[in-house]
């Protein structure tokens, strides 16, 4: 019973702050200085024009009066509005440009969390010695990165110099000509995989390894840096100290014995490093022109879109907050010791 | 009497200086044992004095602007042009080393206004407590959970693209990490006996938090703004790759490496030079921060 009201807590406080990024995005976009109609038709329109699209946009209502109406529609019909770039409802072209950079998020912490959990424990064992040192040092280094310079670089070398890997994009298309996939999901790997085209399959995994490594970077070094803390944290436990005194093999004793409790906190953090992916994607979808969110806010800047932009710093929020909801889930789940004061 | 107080007082400063000397040669000498945090010092150093003497380091300081020299362009780096000349004929060196003074200024301006904004709301949250706490911790969970390079876009792109819009728009979305920072230090001190005496000969709460908090709030707050000194610098950066930071031709790095990239892969130095300089400001101000952190945090000593 405990665990429900628990549960139900965690769900109506998403829903809370779900309301709340709508409401700050709202504002962003809503109290801008200056007339956002005379970014549309131009400063040099006639006034009767200006006033036109001032009533069709609802601006010259109340501030308050525009928030309950933009609300009501968004909630009630997933109305975000119009891209200006190409007059076709924001919802719609966020769902079509959305599984790709899901699936180049999902990637991104896949690699992350490969990586990290490993460095970051080897970084706790071998404490203060030139092990801890270096992993400090490529932990540090993600997140002082500038992901677009590396990911330049990485194209530089391993698709100009070395020809390993495609050198931008999802997908070469004309290998998708000649073997088509038809959407199921809409996310082209898991359609290919599940269509069993092997071709197509294996080409967007080439395609996946540069965007995937570059967008990870600054992740690893987070997830990396959280496990090393709760790694030591927990091998200064006394059950861990009685292990190693009782003489089982010092690998156990870290992977079996402390790995599992130290892991816990590292999931907190693998909420944050969603952040960071997300936000990652419009700078790493720019340099591989990779067709997804990220791509599309950024065309949506020069376009002066801002429905666009607000519509996917909208979802990504969104995305972040389901995300969060999720860790909390699994929180909850792994560590007994969590109940229902500690909540909230 | 007055002088056996007096005497007393004295003993009191007398200990207090020689706790405070202990704890800063205790500083010195944990940082004299991480090299890596040494190599982050060294940087910020050769950073602040690079900017300091920027136009005297700087060969061609007048490249910084609109010079054209059509004729010297694109000369890979040579003894006579370190970093290369970009498609203007301009030296890259004197550009990577005048832009570290709009690093500066972003760094410093930025980490003053979420510092501003952020601190005191988390002071009044920890201290105040009940709804007004939750109120303000909320609103900063909301903002968290945007993306925080995606708010930055979104509000430099409402504001229209220039560096000052930029650096408000770096700015907004950290105040909350500073308020939950501050929010919890206030929290472990505020039950204090000296705050406690304080409130009790009946100080006002101004000055309580201000100046019986907030210093000794201090430590994880200038690790805070050691680290976000450096973030500042790289989301700059990316606003200017992106275009909606500083606009051509001001030497700021991100922009350097986004004008760079359309002569991507034979110009390869206009994009490495200025994406190098970013990236080793950067890590100098991690280090830095991540040394200091360690050094701070009392559960860290042995």
């Amino acid at each position: 019973m405990e665990k429900i009201v628990y549960l139900f807590r965690r769900l109506f406080y998403a829903l809370f702050v779900l309301l709340g990024v709508i409401t700050i995005v709202f504002l962003i976009s809503h109290l801008v200085p200056g007339d956002p109609t005379l970014a549309l038709v131009g400063p040099s329109a006639p006034r009767d024009i200006i006033e036109g699209m001032r009533t069709k946009f609802g601006l010259d209502r109340p501030l308050l009066a525009q928030y309950l109406y933009y609300l009501k529609n968004l909630v009630l019909e997933q109305d975000l509005g119009f891209s200006i770039q190409n007059q076709r409802p924001v919802a719609e072209d966020i769902w079509r440009y959305f599984p790709a950079t899901f699936e180049l998020v999902t990637v991104a912490m896949f690699f992350a969390v490969l990586i990290a959990i490993p460095l970051g424990v080897l970084s706790a064992v071998k404490k203060d010695r030139w092990e801890d040192h270096l992993s400090r040092l490529i932990a540090l280094s993600g997140i002082s990165m500038p992901v677009f310079w590396l990911g330049l670089l990485l194209q530089l070398l391993f698709a100009y110099y070395l020809g390993w890997t495609p050198l931008h994009g999802r997908v070469l298309l004309d290998v998708v000509a000649r073997h088509p996939v038809t959407p199921v999901t809409g996310f082209m790997t898991l359609d290919a995989l599940l269509k069993g085209n092997w071709i197509v399959f294996f080409d967007s995994i080439k395609h996946f390894i540069l965007p995937g490594i570059t967008l990870s970077y600054p992740s690893i070094a987070l997830i990396a840096r959280m496990t090393r803390s709760s790694m030591l944290e927990v091998m200064n436990l006394d059950y861990i100290r009685a292990a190693i005194a009782l003489g089982i093999p010092r690998w156990r004793v870290i992977f079996k014995h402390a790995l599992p409790n130290a892991i816990i906190p590292t999931l907190t953090i693998i909420g944050m490093a969603y952040s960071y992916l997300l936000g990652g994607t419009v700078l790493v979808e720019t340099i591989f022109d990779w067709p997804g969110l990220g791509l599309y806010a950024v065309n949506g800047i020069f376009a002066l879109d801002y429905p666009a932009i607000v519509g996917v710093t909208l979802i990504f929020g969104f995305f972040r907050v389901i995300i969060n909801l999720l860790v909390d889930f699994c929180y909850f789940f792994l560590d007994p010791r969590i109940t229902l004061e500690s909540g909230v | 009497m007055l002088k056996a107080l007096d005497l007393l007082d004295w003993r009191d400063r007398g200990m207090e200086y020689a706790y405070r000397l202990k704890e800063f040669r205790y500083t010195l000498r944990r940082l004299r044992h991480s090299p890596l945090t040494l190599a982050g010092t060294g940087i910020i150093l050769l950073f602040f004095l690079t900017a300091l003497f920027a136009s005297w380091i700087a060969p061609h300081p007048e490249d910084a602007g609109n010079a054209v020299h059509m004729e010297a362009g694109f000369q890979p780096p040579t003894r006579n042009h370190l970093f290369g000349t970009d498609d203007m004929g301009r030296d890259v060196f004197s550009r990577v080393v005048l832009g570290s003074r709009i690093s500066i200024m972003v760094g410093c301006i930025v980490v003053f206004i979420s510092f501003a904004i952020g601190v005191p709301l988390g002071l009044i949250a920890g201290y105040a407590g009940g709804r007004i706490s939750e109120f303000i911790m909320r609103a900063a969970d909301m903002f968290m959970s945007i993306p925080y390079l995606l708010m930055a876009l979104t509000v430099a792109a409402v504001l229209g693209p220039n560096l000052r819009n930029a650096m408000i728009a770096i700015s907004i979305p950290w105040w909350p990490i500073y308020a939950r920072l501050a929010r919890a230090q206030t929290l472990m001190v505020k039950n204090e006996l000296y705050v406690r005496s304080a409130r009790a000969i009946g100080a006002s709460n101004a000055r309580i938090l201000f100046r019986h908090i907030l210093p000794n709030c201090l430590a994880p707050l200038v690790v805070q703004s050691s680290i976000q000194f450096g973030q500042a610098i790289l989301t700059a950066a990316a606003l200017g790759f992106i275009g909606i930071g500083a606009p051509p031709p001001t030497p700021e790095w991100g922009l350097m490496v986004s004008i760079g990239r359309t002569y991507m892969p034979d110009k390869w130095w206009l994009t490495f030079f200025p994406g190098m300089a970013i990236f080793i400001t950067t890590l100098g101000f991690n280090l830095f921060g991540d040394g200091l952190r360690d050094v701070l945090d009392p559960r860290l000593r042995r």
